[in-house]
């Protein structure tokens, strides 16, 4: 079988740290094009890793040549190159989240299906081994009824990209709930579907959120989640059902707990056996599944529709938002 | 804020920290003054863009970054930190650049711990013994306390020494509570010795102060609050937060101990390194290399030369007797925060008061409620979800 031809569209942290050693390290794929308006980006990295790719600042340029590419570049411009890529019949693999608006992103739903073009969206921990193993157990009910979650993730900074378009509204498409929360938001629609409501507080009151908190309404339970890019949380889901509490960190290796009601002190931690326990790397997996829907023309795992109702999730969340202002000394 | 001061442009270095955030949201709050927030990294300047704060972002070690950042500025306030390069190199640049544009005033955030810590007896007035050597940050606020004098003929400067800051979003008190929660604090004896702080506010209006009493001659002022707190009345709300009703308690004795073993350098020891180099997981790297391998297989044919008591007995002087399980213990103290209660002088602001016009507004009751508020809002203590967020901490 012929090597896959895969470009790389951006090559700031991610690409660098992820995207790019994850496809490396796929015996039946090759890179042969990195692309970012700053071309010493590319020669840097291009050399860090020992390979010899075409290093072109517009995709055009090497359209011809791959068939597929990795998107993970600002979120306001992920529409613009994805149509660019469809329109040339070359898949598409993006950076989450999807677009920057629910239009946005029908337009690359519209655009594939009319070229016949895979586009996956790149909620990577949709690859974890815990979350797939949680997914199971709770559509079995193998905890008892959910009652209510809450999820939190949290960081006193971090993540600082090169081009900081994280820190713009504009170009994020939105604050800590899009920067950190969109993952969550996918596994979310992934166990129990799309909220029957949802509304949001946050701090952003001139600029994006740097703190908010999402409610939300399922047929039969609720939720929150919470998101911070000032405060170092204990990062976490917690589901409570009538019989206890299912506790999943927010990491790759991170085992499920169940602590049942009435009985603290008592912890079960649930795990996959033999080989099923192996992690491998989640951005590897995510390539591999891109490529294998590619090759097979079949539906990725985090497919196109579903990048779309993440933000139909997130346009809800901020057309019900509400702003808390501070003032702590009072 | 004083009112009859002209106009100021302020270019706030180090605005994405805990004290260039205060003081941009001060100065913009009063709508008076210009602030320019001039940060590093993207990273931790959240708070700051979430009100449309205009970043410039500017590295220090580039003097025309820091240039372009502070072009038509007045004043300079500098909050940064960073490795020593830029603690040192950067503020050098900084000034030089102060310098060349004419700068009229620059506020140097230092430390009290220039004076020690433990601080020295008679650093209750600013005129104490400096004791940098007795702390790795003490001697670089030391170092950088002096680049800033040596430059006051070109950029008239004031140097403020703060102690742990409190506050909102205070970083001291979130690291207490951390403590406390994990055990890793205990408070000495009945917990009256003196607690040495300054809350953010009253901080960041210093600040504002010292911007019109810049000089050829840069005075250093502490900047605390103007009362007498003490460790119990910072531990006990920090305890309702972390959700402990009892603490660990230590003699002033025992915590002297402590913190005298760990200032004690470690000496070097040949059969120390020598075991270091014998061990197994040291050997097992080694023999990754071939020809390293080589070298250890012959050094170990060597040595079984001369039978297998011999070789127990050698191995045995140089590794010691192996380990033997031991009884799970306690949490181990963090003994640097810990011994921070040792510290014993209360820096007095009378100075700052005198010279700049200081006045603390904030009193440390109202820090310390500001903290708990934000505090208990931030970390969903409040939330009805509580009792689920909870439980991410102890699982």
């Amino acid at each position: 079988m012929n090597k896959f031809k895969l470009g790389i569209i951006g090559t700031g942290l991610i690409s660098a740290g992820s995207h790019l050693p994850a496809a490396l390290g796929l015996p039946d794929i090759e890179v042969n094009a990195l692309v970012d308006p700053v071309r010493d980006r590319s020669t840097s990295l291009a050399r860090k890793y020992g390979i010899s790719p075409q290093i072109v600042q517009d995709v055009r340029e090497v359209l011809g040549m791959l068939d597929g590419v990795i998107i993970a570049t600002p979120n306001s411009t992920h529409c613009e190159i994805a149509l660019a890529c469809i329109e040339a019949g070359v898949h598409v693999l993006i950076e989450k989240p999807l677009a920057n608006t629910v239009d946005e992103g029908n337009a690359i739903m519209e655009n594939a299906t009319r070229k016949g073009v895979v586009v996956a969206t790149g909620f990577c921990t949709r690859f974890r081994s815990n979350v797939l193993l949680l997914k199971e157990l709770l559509d079995d009910e193998y905890f008892g009824r959910i009652q209510r979650f809450a999820h939190q993730f949290g960081t006193a900074g971090g993540w600082a990209p090169l081009s900081a378009y994280n820190l713009s509204k504009q170009e994020a498409g939105g604050g800590v709930l899009v920067v950190s929360g969109s993952h969550f938001l996918d596994r979310m629609l992934y166990f129990w579907g799309f909220p029957v409501s949802a509304s949001l507080t946050h701090d952003g009151f001139n600029g994006p959120e740097a703190n908010c908190t999402a409610h939300f309404q399922f047929a039969g339970f609720q939720g929150i989640a919470r998101y911070s890019k000032t405060t170092n949380l204990r990062t976490g889901l917690n589901v409570e059902t009538d019989r206890g509490f299912i506790v999943l960190g927010d990491s790759d290796e991170s085992q499920i707990k169940f602590i049942p009601q009435h009985r603290s002190g008592v912890c079960d931690t649930i795990s996959l056996s033999g080989k099923k326990k192996q992690q491998a790397d989640v951005f590897q997996l995510q390539i591999m599944d891109f490529v294998a829907a590619c090759r097979n023309r079949t539906l990725p795992r985090v497919d196109v529709q579903q990048g779309v109702n993440s933000l139909r999730l997130v346009e809800m969340l901020y057309a019900n938002s509400s702003v808390t202002l501070e003032n702590w000394y009072e | 804020m004083n009112e009859e001061s002209v106009l100021k442009k302020i270019a706030i270095i180090g605005a994405s920290g805990f004290v260039g955030t205060h003081f941009y949201e001060l100065i913009h709050g009063s709508g008076r003054d210009e602030a320019i927030p001039v940060i590093h990294s993207s990273g931790s300047a959240w708070r700051l863009i979430r009100g449309g704060a205009p970043l410039v972002s500017a590295n220090l070690l580039s003097k025309e970054e820091i240039a372009k950042a502070i072009k038509g500025c007045t004043h300079v306030v500098n909050c940064s930190r960073g490795d020593d390069q830029v603690m040192l190199k950067g503020l050098e640049n900084l000034l030089e650049v102060c310098a060349d544009s004419k700068i009229q005033g620059l506020v140097h955030l230092s430390s009290v711990m220039v004076y020690g810590d433990p601080p020295s007896a008679n650093s209750i007035t600013e005129e104490g013994t400096s004791q940098p050597h007795l702390s790795e940050y003490g001697m670089l606020k030391f170092k950088q306390d002096e680049i800033v004098a040596k430059a006051a003929k070109n950029v008239p400067s004031v140097i403020l020494c703060p102690p742990n800051i409190t506050g909102p979003y205070s970083p001291y008190l979130t690291g207490l509570v951390n403590a406390i929660q994990n055990e890793e604090f205990a408070l000495m004896g009945d917990g009256s010795a003196p607690c040495v702080v300054v809350d953010v506010d009253n901080l960041c209006h210093a600040i504002y102060q010292a911007l019109d009493y810049c000089s050829s001659s840069p005075q250093r002022l502490f900047i605390t609050d103007d009362e007498l707190s003490t460790w119990s009345m910072i531990i006990e709300p920090l305890m309702e937060l972390a959700g402990v009703s009892e603490l660990n308690s230590i003699t002033e004795a025992e915590l002297r101990v402590l913190r005298d073993n760990l200032n004690r350098p470690v000496k070097s020891s040949f059969f120390q390194s020598l075991k270091h180099l014998v061990s197994s997981d040291v050997r097992k790297a080694i023999r990754k290399d071939p020809m390293l391998a080589k070298i250890d297989i012959m050094a170990r044919k060597s040595v079984s030369l001369v039978g297998y008591r011999v070789e127990d007995k050698l191995r045995s002087s140089i590794a010691g007797h192996p380990p033997v399980p031991k009884l799970p213990q306690d949490t181990p103290l963090n003994v640097g925060l810990t011994a921070q209660q040792l510290r014993g002088v209360r820096h007095t602001c009378e100075k700052a008061k005198n010279t700049i016009g200081y006045v603390p507004t904030r009193s440390f009751k109202q820090s310390m409620d500001a903290f708990s508020r934000w505090y208990r809002r931030h970390n969903g203590l409040d939330s009805d979800y509580w009792p689920l967020l909870k439980m991410l901490w102890n699982v």
